[in-house]
């Protein structure tokens, strides 16, 4: 049986840029915003509104950002989304917003609606929410040498069956550096759901989804 | 038995009650609770009287949580007969690790990633590292991401860590979201008000070898995500009841074969009530015998996963189910067997354990005799 995974959607968000298969190509230039943009920037790049995308932590807007940038409504059919896992690894998980709610610690009011986000896995539940995604959420804790550390996982989850695809990939972002901003998104699919194929899934999986966004 | 069956070959715990998975089973089965007024945490502005604090003299005051992690990895290592470490998996859970350098001096960064690096290296664990970070769904996670590269032959054991200690950052957030309970927490009851948190650290040894098991495998793990809210859980259940499904069936069995379960339990109105509908609804109106300990360790986070999964264990091999402390008057869904006291439980063969976090993650593991 086939268990190399397909690599069926692909997006990128850095300190220049975000583009995604969906065709998503903007710059932070064009925006007039830093990377990863401010609570604006869900509603100028995709024209129409979030929510709640406005009192996210930066962590999940990149995510959130990036995701939509898949464009996992059109890949991805609705009856997949049950056994679609989240899998993201992170460095800096969310400094941020820890800093932010350490700082609150010595101030009159705490910053209560940051609290949630000062868990490295809280953008991952923005994100399945957001696509009804109901697959297992996995988020590990990285060294900046093990980035790909959650495409493997991803990998190996399709491969027991435990899920039919999975949103696996890279989020560290910190408003206090853009340069380091880095979100790099594939959806990964099992052989067995037909979807088509952007670019093999072999060797370095960050050249496979530069492969499938910048051809 | 497959050929990827893991099992469970060694166990190791420092809680409030102390160093040691004796003296927590211990204190678990008499019904003690190590919910008490603060102590070295007393000078803290934050909205709850109590917590679960290690005893003193259990782990030094500075780097509480690597030392907590070492003592119980330690303790599961001994248990395990010292197995060979040059290829030992290690998997860390935690959701804040140390968090030196967020509120203090130091270079935890609260990086869970960070910690389990040094924790590696004072174990001299030899093989890959790995760190989980799923809120307080990452001791299962953890599990499952050690059983799944078991079974599939990637090392032949794994230890598998949970731990976070307290830290006035963590007490004073779940106070300002309202999740505490100013008193001690009462997990099921209708006096419920929210959460008591403690400090822990579990340890698991995992090994593909049955002659090196404690009679126990971790026959099936499963996860899913509530994908309806961030901080609240599916009213329903629904997704910790997919996370419990997913576990039966990949361990092959349908819940009528389940003796017991292990709640999550955390107490606060919500968590209590779902998770009694979701597992009410699993096993068709009435559950097994279930219990949980989060009244008597207080919600440890990211070592609660460890922890009860060895309390879940310990029913397996006691043959009996503790009773929930601090439960007068149930009030969640009628069909969830709340052990009021000791039940025994002689045949019982497998276990069934089940955890929630923020961001919607849910998990679950069985575990058989």
């Amino acid at each position: 049986m086939n268990s190399v995974p397909v690599l069926a959607a692909a997006a990128l968000l850095d300190a220049e840029r975000l583009v995604g298969t969906d065709g998503t190509r903007t710059s932070w230039s064009d925006l007039g915003v830093p990377a990863p943009g401010d609570g604006r920037t869900f509603r100028a790049v995709f024209g129409r509104g979030d929510e709640t995308f406005r009192r996210l932590d930066v962590a999940s807007r990149a995510l959130v950002l990036a995701a939509e940038a898949l464009g996992l409504p059109r890949v991805l059919p609705a009856a997949h989304h049950d056994r679609t896992a989240i899998v993201l690894a992170t460095t800096l998980g969310c400094l941020d917003a820890d800093r932010q709610f350490a700082q609150s610690l010595g101030a009159e009011m705490l910053d209560a609606p940051v609290f949630p986000y000062t868990l490295p896995s809280t953008c991952l539940g923005e994100l399945a929410l957001r696509h009804g995604l109901r697959g297992a959420g996995v988020c590990l804790s990285v060294a900046p040498d093990d980035g790909g550390a959650g495409f493997a996982e991803a990998v190996r989850l399709l491969a027991t069956g435990e899920a039919d695809a999975v949103v696996a990939g890279v989020v560290d972002v910190s408003r206090a550096d853009p340069a380091t901003c880095a979100v790099t998104l594939a959806l990964l699919a099992a052989p067995r759901l037909g979807l088509p194929s952007l670019a093999p899934w072999r060797g370095d999986p960050f050249a496979a989804v530069r492969a499938a966004l910048l051809p | 038995m497959s050929a990827d069956t893991v099992f469970v070959a060694g166990r190791g715990a420092v809680s409030g009650f102390g160093a040691g998975c004796g003296t927590l089973l211990d204190g678990l089965w008499a019904g003690r609770t190590a919910v008490q007024p603060r102590r070295r945490t007393a000078g803290w502005n934050v909205p709850t009287a109590v917590a679960a604090e290690f005893p003193d003299g259990v782990v030094p005051a500075h780097d509480r949580a690597l030392h907590a992690a070492a003592l119980a990895a330690r303790e599961a290592l001994a248990e395990a007969g010292e197995p060979p470490r040059g290829d030992l998996l290690l998997v860390l859970a935690s959701t804040k690790a140390d968090l030196s350098g967020v509120v203090d001096r130091g270079e935890g960064l609260g990086q869970p990633w960070r910690l389990a690096r040094r924790l590696a290296a004072s174990l001299g664990t030899g093989g890959p590292t790995v760190a989980v970070s799923c809120a307080c769904a990452s001791g299962l996670v953890a599990l499952s991401t050690a059983a799944r590269r078991l079974a599939a032959g990637e090392h032949e054991r794994a230890l598998v860590v949970g731990v976070d200690v307290l830290h006035e950052f963590v007490l004073a957030g779940f106070g300002c979201i309202s999740a505490l309970d100013p008193g001690a927490c009462r997990p099921f009851d209708r006096a419920r008000r929210g959460v008591s948190l403690g400090e822990g650290a579990g340890a698991v040894l995992l090994t593909r070898h049955a002659r090196e098991s404690l009679g126990v495998q971790l026959a099936g793990h499963g996860g899913a995500n509530d994908a309806c809210h961030v901080t609240g859980p599916d009213r329903e259940g629904r997704g910790l009841a997919l996370a419990a499904a997913r576990a039966l069936a990949h361990a092959g069995i349908g819940t009528a074969d389940v003796d017991v379960v292990h709640l999550h339990g955390t107490a606060t109105p919500a968590n209590d009530t779902t998770e009694a509908l979701g597992l009410v609804a699993l096993f068709g109106g009435r559950t097994p015998p279930a219990f949980g300990g989060k009244a008597q360790t207080g919600h440890t986070l990211g070592a609660a996963g460890l922890l009860e999964t060895i309390a879940a264990l310990e029913a397996l091999r006691r043959g009996s189910a503790p009773a929930n402390v601090a439960l007068d008057e149930p009030d969640v869904a009628a069909g969830l067997d709340l052990v009021r006291s000791e039940r025994p439980l002689p045949r019982a063969r497998c276990a069934l354990k089940v955890a929630s976090g923020f961001g919607g993650i849910q998990a679950a593991v069985v575990l058989q005799r």
